[in-house]
């Protein structure tokens, strides 16, 4: 039996749910590509997946489509790294040309009897062996893949049967429908905004989901790409990951469920807390960044909800392939000054008098 | 790289003001001097902290990172959790709710000591 598998990589919706008004489109970095093709500890999760399926003894041929609205430079760069990827099982096809109906005439005709079809999306840990035999068992022409909060875009198909099937020159995924549901019991993100995001860079740092960070584990809890340099007084408070060529300048700090990915640079004195910082982007000096997704010179801060883009690059600016030079700061300069700004020499609490 | 030694475990005392947290810094300089040192202080008997005691935490830091090595903080009483976050530097350190997940962060990062925490994203 051949099993092949299509991977769309579907374009961020231009709705906005669930009150938040303020944050970007659904499925969106701030900037305004696709989140599954966001690097999240040194990987975007569309690689993630072609990586999990070519480990698989069990599809034979993958198909990738790339959307068309993805900014030049990601695009570029998701390509870039697919190829790598390599394998003559993996072909890339642009969104613009791909249509449901000719891509499973032209699986029957390469002899395809099963297509797995994933429509990226949700970061999913699926039993891949377990879906095709429950599909097989059900006899049903299409399966699809649900979690415990719904159907996910994530589908079994039986070729032979959907290019019979009536209607077929007019099938689009939306066509498919539910089918046979499967309930999947892995680890389902469903990636659908910025918070999503973070909680998967959360989750992988404890071990919730299969994603490991890149890199080396300097010390436990710190992964560090071996390009990346860290100037030898800046903090790394575990779990955190800094990705490859990033700098991190003196007296910076990267503390707690933070990861800083490739080709970014954080200015000497600033803090970085809780945060995602998207590739290709320049913290300036001793900022504060909490709780917040940034991509170039947009921030999303997930504790108020909001969205906004700067426009002084001291701040936030996307890096250009010049090198600021490094400024020497003593260590922890900017923390003992914040210190004894909060404190004053008389404050002093003892659990007796609160 | 670890050293190959044991963490070192150091209680504070109950009271970090001026004179005891310059005292409690000269007793573990050395320590903190060492090579790789890895170090947690244990706050369990802390009852009284102030801007001293948190500067003291601060230069403590700074030794122990002159030698590659690291301090971890354990057993933090409510105030001064409160005070460390007032003043920002508890996000300079790991920080523990027992000094046996401390110890063992030395070794393979803890993360079902964070599972309870309720972390926020």
């Amino acid at each position: 039996m051949l099993v092949s598998a299509i991977v769309a990589v579907a374009e961020p919706s231009s709705g906005v749910e669930g009150g938040e008004e303020h944050l970007p489109v659904m499925g969106a970095t701030p900037s305004g590509g696709p989140l599954a093709c966001a690097e999240i500890l040194g990987q975007p999760v569309v690689e993630r997946m072609i990586q999990r399926l070519q480990r698989s003894t069990v599809v034979k041929n993958i198909s990738l489509v790339t959307p068309d609205g993805i900014p030049a430079p990601a695009k570029s760069a998701l390509r870039r790294r697919i190829t790598r990827l390599g394998g003559s099982r993996l072909v890339l096809e642009p969104m613009s040309r791909w249509v449901l109906s000719d891509a499973l005439k032209q699986q029957a005709q390469g002899g395809t009897d099963k297509l797995l079809l994933i429509r990226l999306g949700a970061y999913v840990e699926f039993d891949l062996d377990d879906l095709l035999q429950f599909h097989i068992e059900s006899g049903g022409p299409v399966t699809r893949v649900h979690d415990h909060e719904g159907p996910l875009d994530m589908w079994m198909i039986d070729v032979g049967s959907a290019c019979s099937s009536a209607g077929f020159g007019r099938l689009a995924i939306g066509d498919l429908g539910s089918g046979i549901p499967y309930l999947s019991k892995g680890y389902v993100n469903r990636l659908k905004d910025a918070r999503d995001l973070r909680r998967l860079v959360v989750d992988a740092f404890l071990g919730r989901c299969a994603i490991a960070p890149g890199g080396r584990e300097r010390k436990p809890g710190v992964w560090i790409e071996e390009s990346a340099r860290v100037h030898r007084s800046a903090r790394i408070v575990a779990p955190a990951y800094i990705g490859g060529a990033t700098k991190v300048q003196a007296s910076a700090l990267i503390t707690r469920f933070s990861s800083v990915e490739h080709h970014c640079e954080v200015g000497a004195g600033t803090a970085v807390k809780g945060s995602t910082i998207l590739p290709y982007t320049r913290l300036g000096k001793s900022l504060c960044v909490a709780r917040s997704l940034v991509d170039g010179n947009r921030l999303t801060h997930l504790g108020r909800n909001i969205s906004v883009e700067v426009a002084d690059p001291n701040l936030l600016r996307r890096t250009a392939p010049a090198e600021p030079a490094q400024t020497k700061v003593p260590l922890f300069a900017a923390w003992r000054m914040r210190a004894s700004e909060a404190i004053s020499g008389s404050l002093n609490f003892s659990e007796g008098e609160l | 790289m670890r050293s190959g030694t044991s963490p070192v475990v150091k209680l504070l005392p109950a009271t970090l003001n001026r004179a005891q947290a310059e005292a409690f810094f000269h007793e573990v300089a050395p320590i903190l001097r060492s090579e790789r040192a890895e170090v947690v202080f244990d706050f369990s008997e802390v009852r009284q902290l102030d801007g001293a005691g948190v500067e003291m935490l601060l230069r403590c830091m700074a030794e122990v990172m002159k030698g590659n090595g690291d301090l971890k903080l354990s057993a933090i009483p409510p105030v001064s959790t409160i005070i460390l976050e007032l003043t920002g530097v508890d996000c300079l350190f790991e920080i523990f709710e027992n000094t046996a997940d401390a110890v063992q962060s030395f070794t393979h990062f803890p993360a079902q000591a964070f599972q309870q925490t309720g972390m926020s994203w």
